[in-house]
């Protein structure tokens, strides 16, 4: 699961202050420890809200645009990461980590937020879904023939296997381990 | 009391994210990866205890290590005591020195990167069945429960412990030593890693949609070991083309299946649905390895066949000559009939269904091949869009016999009854 940790902005991200050489070595030094534990996805620090803008939507009107700067540091988000996390826990352990204690810019100040991304498959069951399972189910139907060998099922991934484990005799691969398995179902 | 679920969860996450540099530190000083993985569990037991009255605490990391090196510091003193006649002092020094572990978080910084990479390679060391190599690498470097193996495997639990034991103690026995092989083993020594790796992937991407959810799970514990490996070793382009393998076919998993479960090839698609950060990645992964530029392996190979659809916005758009020729590439260094199989489909979309056809006729009656029910699947498709009919019919028909799969079954069958 994939979380969005967020920095939330503070006086001197707005005002557009660059951090510190420390806060600098603590940051790369933290985005490395994210990296070599496999899970970090994407990320990025944000300018000031001087340099951004809102876009606003009332019904009936056309959409409002409205420069930055804005008001309320702390409701606006300085940067993120995005973590790829086995649980809630975990991206909580590693928010808990963010190296706020090096004084100077973040000065042992702040706040991250944690905030779940979604992903397809947790859409649920409502109208939206069943819609597009609909089309699933006519695009499933175009499906067929030659292209079959680019299908990307079980099957597929199976047939697969032997020729992309390098240096396997094909076929050969997964033999125990199918066997297996159809003798517990 | 919902505060000790929360503290029994923090700990699950410590581990989640210490395990794996925790034994790879122990296995360090004690020179066998099996005892440092006890040592590192005897420690989460002890944690267990400790921090659901204490708290979780400041730096679990290093209380792990803290308390699982004490206790390797007893299990050497009783040794070295049984040892005591027959060692000279030599030894004895020796095992002072391996027990100056430095700090933890310095150590972190530097050496802990490497003691991972050394237990990836003696995880996936090729003396151990491929079964254990997987087992013991999802053991140690996921910092996962053998009962989560079990279940991810769908393989009963004792079967994994016994594979578990079975490993250690062949690495034990044949005195792997802890390092990263150099030369020309290291070579084969990471064929083996990547293997295991992509093995790994696999098994969670072949899961169906009913399948215990620790399954799919196998794809990002594959990713993750993946990613990490790129960061170890960073020169290896072969590593960054599994990890862009990986990366692009994962982008694809909400797209795959229908709702029922049942597989959507790739050329029919909602595109829409793939997850444009991990093709992000996936091309990032493969430009790093392609920037190294040694010779092509077959991992950058796949991951450039698997760029050029991620790349294409719709399947009209696939560059069909630019993967025939990579398919070519493929099959010179690593021959096999599927890979040409694949070739075939490639120059039929390329160069139409006769310049298709006649790879596969090529193929016909290799013993590999002989029960593999695309080969007649696709030259079916080929005849029949050739207008071929009688002789599509059969070939249709004979896929149909060979599949396992119902629903692929009553797919060939309609084409038979149509061709």
């Amino acid at each position: 699961m994939r979380f969005m940790m967020m920095v939330k902005a503070n006086k001197d991200t707005e005002a557009g202050v660059l951090p510190s050489e420390g806060t600098l070595t603590a940051m790369a030094k933290y985005n490395e420890s994210l990296a070599k534990a496999g899970i970090l996805i994407d990320g990025t620090g944000l300018q000031a809200s001087d340099k951004g803008a809102r876009v606003r939507f009332a019904a009936g009107k056309a959409p409002k645009v409205i420069d930055g700067p804005f008001a309320e540091a702390k409701e606006l988000i300085a940067g993120y990461w995005i973590v790829d996390v086995r649980s809630k826990a975990e991206a909580i352990e590693w928010a808990k980590r963010v190296p706020y204690e090096s004084g100077g810019h973040m000065d042992g100040e702040g706040e991250i937020e944690l905030r779940q991304l979604f992903e397809l498959d947790d859409f649920g069951d409502n109208k939206a879904v069943k819609r597009h399972k609909k089309l699933g189910q006519k695009l499933a139907k175009k499906a067929k023939g030659a292209r079959m060998v680019y299908a990307e099922g079980k099957k597929a991934a199976k047939a697969r296997k032997p020729a992309k484990a390098v240096g396997k005799k094909p076929g050969k691969a997964k033999k125990p381990a199918k066997a297996k398995r159809a003798k517990k179902k | 009391m919902g505060d000790a679920r929360d503290v029994d969860r923090a700990i699950d996450a410590v581990w989640r994210i210490e395990s794996a540099r925790l034994i790879a530190g122990l296995a360090r000083m004690v020179r066998d990866v099996g005892a440092a993985e006890e040592l590192a569990q005897d420690a989460l037991v002890t944690a267990l205890e400790r921090w659901r009255t204490d708290g979780v605490p400041a730096n679990p990391g290093a209380w792990l290590m803290q308390t699982a090196k004490r206790r390797a510091i007893d299990r050497l003193r009783h040794r070295k005591l049984k040892q005591r006649k027959h060692e000279e002092i030599g030894r004895d020094l020796e095992i002072d020195q391996q027990l100056a572990v430095p700090d933890y978080d310095t150590a972190l910084d530097d050496d802990i990167g490497d003691d991972l990479l050394r237990l990836i390679f003696t995880a996936c060391h090729p003396l151990l069945a491929t079964e254990g190599r997987l087992a013991l690498t999802l053991r140690v470097m996921g910092g996962l429960t053998t009962d989560e193996i079990a279940r991810a495997f769908l393989t009963p639990e004792p079967t994994i412990a016994q594979r578990i034991v079975r490993a250690k103690r062949a690495l034990a026995d044949a005195k792997v030593p802890f390092e990263v092989p150099r030369g020309a083993e290291r070579g084969d020594r990471l064929s083996s890693v990547l293997e295991v790796i992509y093995l790994i992937f696999n098994e969670g991407y072949s899961a169906t949609a009913g399948d215990d959810w620790m399954r799919p799970q196998l794809c990002q514990e594959a990713l993750r070991v993946g990613r990490i490996l790129a960061e170890l070793t960073p020169t290896d382009p072969e590593v960054h083309g599994l990890v862009a393998l990986m990366e692009i076919q994962a982008s694809r998993s909400a797209a795959r299946t229908g709702p029922g479960g049942e597989p959507i090839l790739l050329l029919e698609q909602d595109r829409a649905r793939w997850d444009r950060l991990l093709i992000g990645r996936g091309l990032r992964a493969l430009a790093r390895a392609e920037a190294i530029g040694e010779p092509t392996g077959p991992y950058v190979l796949q991951a450039a066949i698997a760029a050029c659809h991620a790349r294409a916005l719709t399947a009209d758009a696939t560059d069909w000559p630019r993967i025939v020729a990579l398919y070519t590439a493929l099959g010179t260094i690593a021959p096999s009939p599927v890979v040409e199989l694949n070739r075939a489909v490639a120059v039929s979309m390329a160069s139409g269904p006769a310049a298709g056809l006649e790879i596969i006729d090529t193929l016909v009656g290799i013993p590999a091949l002989k029960s593999y029910h695309l080969l007649p699947a696709v030259r079916g498709d080929f005849l029949a869009k050739l207008g071929r009919n009688k002789e599509a019919k059969a070939e249709f028909e004979r896929a149909a016999s060979l599949t396992r799969n119902a629903r692929e079954r009553a797919l060939l069958l309609d084409r038979a009854r149509r061709a």
